[in-house]
């Protein structure tokens, strides 16, 4: 028998049971999207819910993305609390105005008069082959857009509790569920994507970094997958003798920007992990931040692994060497140790 | 032989999709009515084709649907407004020019409208409207047929018909199904679906197949030819008829009478509107109801035999 | 039908409260801004879409509206925000990005929300349209028997978003009415060049839910169609579309040449002004004598004088400001 302390979830169980908690307690919660409800979700998100809630509450939704978002905005504003999937984050080029145009500007045009309490969950991120259209993260995209909140859980706990907290929060929340993460026993073993998970309802806050390893040589500030990478590389450090902190996000809209200049005054050194591309976007965001923040206290210029600015290749050699990988996170967080 | 046509854009379009099950004829399935029915003309030799060039381009598209199977065709010389009035302008000119038909394509309003411009027309009304109470309903390749051999053969295939001269203060119009007072004083939309608010008039058809107020005449039996029928709406007795696709209705009559050609009736009215072939149209105060010869339209079997 | 005299009645004083809110919204668009056109300069900067000539889509289904009824709209908003009857000061001063507006300065003239009546717009085509399809869905969730009213134009029925927009409301039954306001132009692009079918209302059947065409800017031939589509929606029959055709007055935008328009059509649409016809009609029934006519006007004048005097009294909002409202804090 396993106590509650010790009950273990796939990311996917864990998100899946959150929005069942909160459509058990709040009846103006409902879901939306494409195969959400027969099949559960294409990658699980919402799996068991249609059993539980029926097809009023969990509603499977034509190819009509502009279609169904915006008519989540329509319902957010008149009472209710969509929990609406894009199913694919990169498809967002056939639905985008309604996202960050309407569902993203309705509370600031109206002054604050009208909310828009839309949590837009989505599938992100590559490694398994999906090539160009399928793989990408693109949160740096969506961040970079004012009106929405972004959040990018990396673990079981934290997606359960932010989940809760999107669904709580009045404003529209993109969350965006790294595909890798999600422990689906369809995709690559990943032992990082199953743990604790508390049953009943808890919320992870919006807006706060989490530091899951504690160093003191450097800080590897990161989000999505790429924290089971640098957990990863972190323990290959350690084995050279260089201390590496890590510096989970959790979300990029808003910022812990405190949590990134505080840890950076503790390490010294920072490094950004990013699977989203290089150039425009989350790592010039962070190192932007820790030179405003913590400029006197950097002892090496800050580094940065992304994904180069290219479509995601498809076959295997060209996705592994494009996307951030435990060693070249090593490889750059020891360049920048080589200055001690 | 020259074939005039007319064809109505806007016909089965009106508010009746929302009042009852009429159904929309989009312009593609009205180009294609046009289509085939070229395609019955483009069959016999020695028949071309005049006609209004609407503003939606709907005979333009048929022509181009029948392809080589389709008559020449060449369009009046007309400007159009995009309006009834187009077909009232297109009706006289084709008169002026001795077509030996007029093919009109819509509803028992566009029918009116052509009437008003050649009153005496040997018309080949295509339905293509919401009641159809005037219009042929047949498959249009064989009405273009018909038409076709009616004008290049032998004898005469068209039979008269009566119709009602309305004169009011604003000039004299003319129904070729019915002329009726209603109630309402603002014409709106235009079309009826209400029989409440029918209160007396004029229809020439009894036909049992037909819909709309001419289902109400011939509920109350048949009409001799060259006559039509008074009504006078309300009171206490009712009859069952099809007041419009999907509406069977009891309509309240009190009392009705055959009047012949020639026969006129004054409107003795203070307020309402004379509705003309199903759609409000002229105050009613001070006007005249006349029983006359209407147009002539195309018996199909006669048609036939005229080979 | 017979019409309610009070029916009547309102929807005539709503058109010439519109047309003058219209009117003295353009003298106040340009009063500084010439004479070389600068569109960031004067009281009201940026673009104006004024509706002068659609009246009658407006004015035509505010008797049939309950409360709680939402409307979405579009760039060309006010004649229906003013039929609906969306606060007129707050929504003045919103156009002059006044602290007192709708929305605090921050939306302007294309963006107005309202949260009774139900009421928003969008500056992008067809983006109301979807949003009007999530309005009902909320109505049908919480079982009110609101309807959600979408307004959009001849162009937009050629965005993405109606046709998506359409079969989900006839998909799910919704109780949402597609209008559709024909003004023939879509800037300077006439319906002819851009729809491969002549009439919009015709394109309900491939979404499997009935269309009506409204082919004259008559307020009681609006009356008529808008009755009978929000009753049959508010009733749980599902989606219409109606299509009116009307007329749009003036250009585009406050500032357009208007020269793709030829002369002749601008004088033929004048001729028919709706505003000139209606009221001759109703003097015609003796439903309004010349001085109701005239107390109609000095009445709707004077309100729309106080609602623009509001507005130029306003503050503007302090200029941080613009940093709030970004994010709404926790309820509860």
């Amino acid at each position: 028998m396993t106590t509650t302390t010790e009950r273990k979830l796939t990311t996917q169980k864990a998100i899946a049971e959150a929005v069942a908690i909160e459509m058990q307690n709040d009846e103006s919660v409902f879901v939306m999207g494409e195969d959400v409800g027969v099949y559960g979700g294409i990658f699980g998100a919402t799996e068991g819910l249609l059993a539980k809630f029926g097809p009023e509450r969990i509603i499977d939704t034509p190819i009509s993305e502009t279609g169904f978002i915006g008519a989540a905005i329509g319902a957010a504003i008149n009472g209710m609390r969509p929990v609406v999937e894009l199913m694919f984050v990169d498809f967002f080029g056939v639905c985008m105005d309604q996202i960050y145009n309407n569902m993203a500007k309705i509370h600031y045009f109206s002054g604050g008069n009208i909310k828009v309490p839309v949590v837009l969950t989505t599938a992100v991120g590559g490694g398994y082959s999906d090539a160009g259209q399928h793989s990408q993260t693109l949160w740096g995209t969506f961040a970079h857009l004012p009106g929405m909140k972004v959040v990018v859980p990396s673990n079981p706990y934290d997606a359960k509790g932010l989940m809760i907290a999107a669904i709580r929060d009045d404003n529209p929340v993109v969350y965006m569920f790294h595909k890798g993460v999600l422990g689906l026993g369809w995709m690559t073993n990943n032992p990082r994507a199953t743990g604790v998970v508390p049953e009943g309802p808890y919320e992870v806050p919006i807006g706060k970094a989490n530091v899951v390893r504690e160093g003191s040589d450097l800080t590897i500030a990161t989000i999505g997958l790429s924290v089971h990478r640098a957990l990863d590389a972190a323990e290959v450090l350690a084995a050279k003798d260089v201390s590496a902190e890590v510096l989970d996000l959790r979300s990029l809209v808003p910022l812990d920007r405190d949590a990134i200049v505080a840890s950076v005054k503790k390490t010294h050194r920072l490094l950004v992990v990013d699977e989203d591309y290089h150039s425009f976007g989350m790592t010039g965001e962070v190192i932007a931040t820790c030179i405003e923040g913590a400029f006197d206290y950097l002892d090496a210029p800050p580094a940065r692994v992304a994904t180069p600015d290219i479509p995601i290749p498809y076959s295997h050699p060209l996705e592994t060497w494009a996307l951030p990988s435990v060693d070249r996170i090593v490889e750059a967080g020891s360049s920048l140790l080589v200055t001690r | 032989m020259l074939v005039g046509l007319i064809a109505n854009p806007v016909s089965s379009k009106d508010i009746r999709r929302l009042t009852g099950l009429a159904r929309v004829i989009g312009i593609e399935e009205k180009a294609n009515l046009i289509a085939r029915l070229l395609v019955g003309i483009g069959s016999v030799n020695g028949v071309t084709v005049m006609s209004v060039d609407d503003p939606s381009g709907l005979v333009r598209r048929a022509v181009t649907l029948a392809g080589s199977a389709a008559p020449p065709v060449a369009y009046l010389p007309i400007e159009v407004e995009g309006s009834e009035s187009d077909t009232r302008t297109g009706a006289a000119h084709l008169a002026g020019m001795g077509a030996a038909a007029l093919v009109t394509v819509g509803g028992d309003g566009t029918v009116r409208s052509a009437a008003e411009g050649w009153p005496m027309a040997p018309l080949v009304p295509v339905a293509a409207g919401t009641n159809n109470a005037f219009a042929l309903t047949d498959e249009p390749t064989v009405v273009g047929l018909a038409t076709a051999l009616a004008v290049t053969g032998a004898g005469d295939a068209f039979t008269p018909t009566t119709a009602v001269e309305v004169q009011t203060a604003e000039g004299r119009a003319l129904a070729v199904i019915d002329a009726v007072v209603v109630r309402d004083r603002w014409i709106g939309t235009g079309a009826i679906w209400d029989p409440t608010q029918l209160v007396e008039g004029l229809v020439t058809s009894s036909r049992r197949t037909a819909v709309g107020i001419a289902s109400v005449s011939a509920a109350l039996g048949p009409l001799a030819p060259g006559h039509a029928r008074w009504i006078r709406f309300g009171g206490e007795g009712s009859v069952r008829a099809v007041f419009g696709p999907g509406l069977v209705l009891d309509v309240a009559v009190a009392d009705h009478t055959d009047l012949p050609i020639g026969a006129a009736v004054s409107l003795d009215q203070e307020a309402g509107l004379v509705a003309l072939d199903g759609e409000r149209r002229l105050p009613a105060k001070g006007g005249t109801v006349r029983v006359v010869a209407g147009p002539r339209v195309l018996d199909l079997e006669r048609a036939f035999r005229s080979l | 039908m017979d019409i309610p005299k009070e029916h009547l009645v309102d929807m005539y004083e709503t058109m010439v409260k519109i047309r003058r809110f219209e009117e003295r919204i353009r003298e106040l668009y340009f009063a500084d801004k010439l004479p070389a056109f600068d569109i960031a300069a004067g009281l009201i900067p940026g673009e104006m879409h004024l509706a002068a000539g659609q009246e009658p889509v407006a004015v035509g289904m505010r008797p049939h509206l309950k409360a709680g009824d939402a409307i979405t709209a579009t760039h060309r908003p006010h004649h229906l925000a003013i039929a609906q009857g969306v606060d007129l000061n707050k929504m003045a001063a919103e156009i002059f990005g006044r602290e007192t507006g709708l929305g605090r300065g921050k939306g302007g003239h294309m963006h107005l929300f309202s949260v009774e009546p139900n009421f928003g717009c969008a500056g992008i085509i067809g983006e109301g349209i979807p949003v009007a399809v999530g309005a009902a869905m909320a109505f049908r969730h919480r079982k009110t028997d609101n309807v959600a009213l979408s307004y959009f134009g001849e162009g937009a029925a050629n965005q993405g978003a109606f046709h998506e927009s359409l079969n989900l409301a006839a998909l799910w039954k919704l109780p949402v009415v597609f209008v559709c306001e024909d003004n023939s132009y879509a800037i300077s692009v006439p319906k002819t060049a851009s729809t491969a079918i002549a009439d919009n209302s015709d394109r309900a059947s491939a979404y499997g839910i009935p269309g009506a065409l409204v082919a004259n800017n008559d307020p009681v031939a609006v009356y008529e169609a808008m009755g009978e589509a929000i009753a049959r929606a508010r009733r749980g029959d599902g989606p219409s579309l109606i299509e009116i055709k009307t007329d749009r007055l003036w250009g585009h935008f406050e500032g357009d040449a208007d020269a793709y328009r030829s002369d002749e059509f601008k004088t033929a649409m004048n001729e028919h002004d709706p505003l000139a016809t209606f009221g001759k009609r109703l003097l015609d029934e003796a439903i309004l004598n010349e001085s109701d006519i005239a107390s109609i006007q000095d009445a709707m004048h004077a309100e729309v004088e106080a609602a623009l005097e509001f507005a130029m009294n306003s503050p503007y909002p302090a200029p941080e400001s613009a940093l709030e409202h970004v994010f709404a804090g926790r309820s509860e």
